[in-house]
């Protein structure tokens, strides 16, 4: 097993492209579980071997795959701290958040099958946990849309050039309103521990979801 | 302020004593403790978010139902693709409804018997894990006898099928649709419910004890017709309602 450093066989552009391709799987699936969007537009694939609903709808998918091309420079130079699925009401308050904490390693320690197979393993973990929390949240109120967030280990602002990859898919700095939410009930759902990188998931989840949240 | 210090005479010198008392008076030593910052929710949090402008799009019921008879594109989960010159301009202050053809109707007949027919999937629904009510509830004499007939156990598993003749007024998908729902809100005790598309049919999974009083919910809720046939496994069809 060899040590590298980040620079090596350009190991950030890996893990960036490994996290976002789990990242795609995780955002479809939330979207389904938390009836976010019809049950009627997700038709089941497989991913990491195991059943996994994805969106039908080309819009959908194509403003997912657009967030996350986005966001994958800032994986890629260790820039992004948290990735933050907000699911929000009528009134674009947080009733959910679910948070992947990210972090990587400065040496990496690899090997083929350390990426092949022992990521897999964590990455489905992740996903089985994922598919199965609808049982601990309670349910949404109708009408729920969702929003992606990013958080920089800098500021917003030093980081907003990098994350402009696609013409016509601007991104700004989130509204403070979907950033906090008051007295949320923490959900933790699953950490992983792999030689390239560390993650965590959890859920915010806010208290009464029928009323609103106002900070 | 006065000291008072005991000590035993034989045992030390009263320079000794003089040094303990100072250095009982010199201040602690102390550390300065780092500033507490929550950890939940940070500062940070408030500053160091990005979101896309544009807001993901809105799917209403009916286009729900287009999209569910819509002829199959190929669906990958692909994060790698950037198609810049397919972006669209849109509105980004408010949320985004897609605008669906003007011939849909049209689109939607034409398609749907094929595509019924490429989307040979079975597809599950379960409840969610919540704790099954432990009341028992009664059983019909006709029920009873059939129970004690075949020596059912009353956890035992057994299955009630839909099949398209009992959906004389409304289409199957949309029977599976409301199946669907009901069971995820718990309001089928004990059911799970899987759609045999490529027999035309749906069947609901529950206890024995539970059987009738599911049948029964079934007939009326979701408007179905005729007969519905319970199957235990290997015994075949036991009972109709």
């Amino acid at each position: 097993m060899a040590t590298l450093t980040r620079q090596d066989l350009n190991f950030g552009q890996v893990v960036a492209d490994v996290l976002c391709e789990f990242l795609e799987v995780a955002i479809h699936l939330i979207l389904y579980v938390r009836e976010v969007y019809p049950s009627g537009i997700f038709q089941k694939r497989k991913k990491y071997n195991v059943p996994v609903q994805m969106s039908c709808h080309p819009e959908l998918n194509q403003y997912i795959q657009d967030t996350l091309q986005c966001v994958k420079p800032l994986i890629e130079k260790n820039e992004a701290e948290k990735v933050v699925v907000v699911i929000m009401d009528k009134e674009h308050h947080p009733v959910e958040r679910f948070v992947f904490e990210i972090s990587q390693p400065p040496l990496l320690s690899i090997s083929s099958d350390t990426l092949l197979s022992h990521v897999e393993q964590l990455l489905r973990a992740v996903i089985l946990k994922i598919s199965v929390c609808d049982a601990v949240l309670d349910n949404n109120p109708p009408g729920c849309t969702f929003t992606v967030l990013v958080h920089t280990r800098e500021s917003a602002s030093r980081n907003m050039e990098k994350v402009q990859v696609i013409k016509d898919f601007p991104w700004i700095v989130a509204d403070e309103q979907e950033v906090i939410m008051q007295e949320p009930r923490l959900i933790p759902l699953k950490t992983m521990t792999s030689d390239i990188v560390k993650m965590q998931l959890y859920v915010e989840e806010r208290a009464h979801k029928g009323q609103q949240n106002v900070p | 302020m006065d000291v008072c210090l005991h000590y035993r005479s034989d045992q030390k010198k009263s320079s000794d004593l003089v040094s303990i008392c100072e250095k009982a008076l010199e201040d602690f030593p102390r550390r300065v403790l780092p500033s507490f910052t929550p950890w939940f929710p940070s500062t940070n949090d408030r500053n160091c978010a990005l979101k896309p402008k544009k807001s993901p799009p809105v799917i209403t019921l009916n286009q729900q139902e287009w999209f569910g008879n819509a002829p199959h594109q190929p669906d990958v989960f692909s994060s790698n693709r950037c198609i810049d010159d397919q972006e669209k301009c849109v509105n980004t202050s408010k949320r985004k409804s897609i605008s669906l053809p003007v011939n849909v109707d049209t689109h939607f007949k034409a398609d749907s018997e094929n595509v019924a027919k490429r989307c040979k999937r079975t597809w599950c629904v379960f409840p969610p894990k919540t704790k099954t009510p432990q009341k028992t509830q009664d059983l019909s004499r006709e029920f009873h006898k059939t129970v004690q007939k075949y020596g059912l156990d009353l956890h035992q598993r057994a299955k009630w099928i839909i099949s398209e003749l009992n959906c004389a007024t409304q289409s199957i998908e949309e029977v599976w649709s409301k199946l669907s729902h009901a069971v995820k809100h718990s309001r089928l005790p004990t059911c799970n419910a899987n759609y045999q598309r490529d027999l035309f049919q749906i069947w609901v999974y529950c206890d024995i004890t539970y059987c009738e009083y599911i049948g029964k919910f079934l007939l009326e809720n979701f408007q179905l017709s005729g007969e519905l046939t319970l199957a235990v496994h290997k015994l075949g069809d036991i009972f109709k309602l």
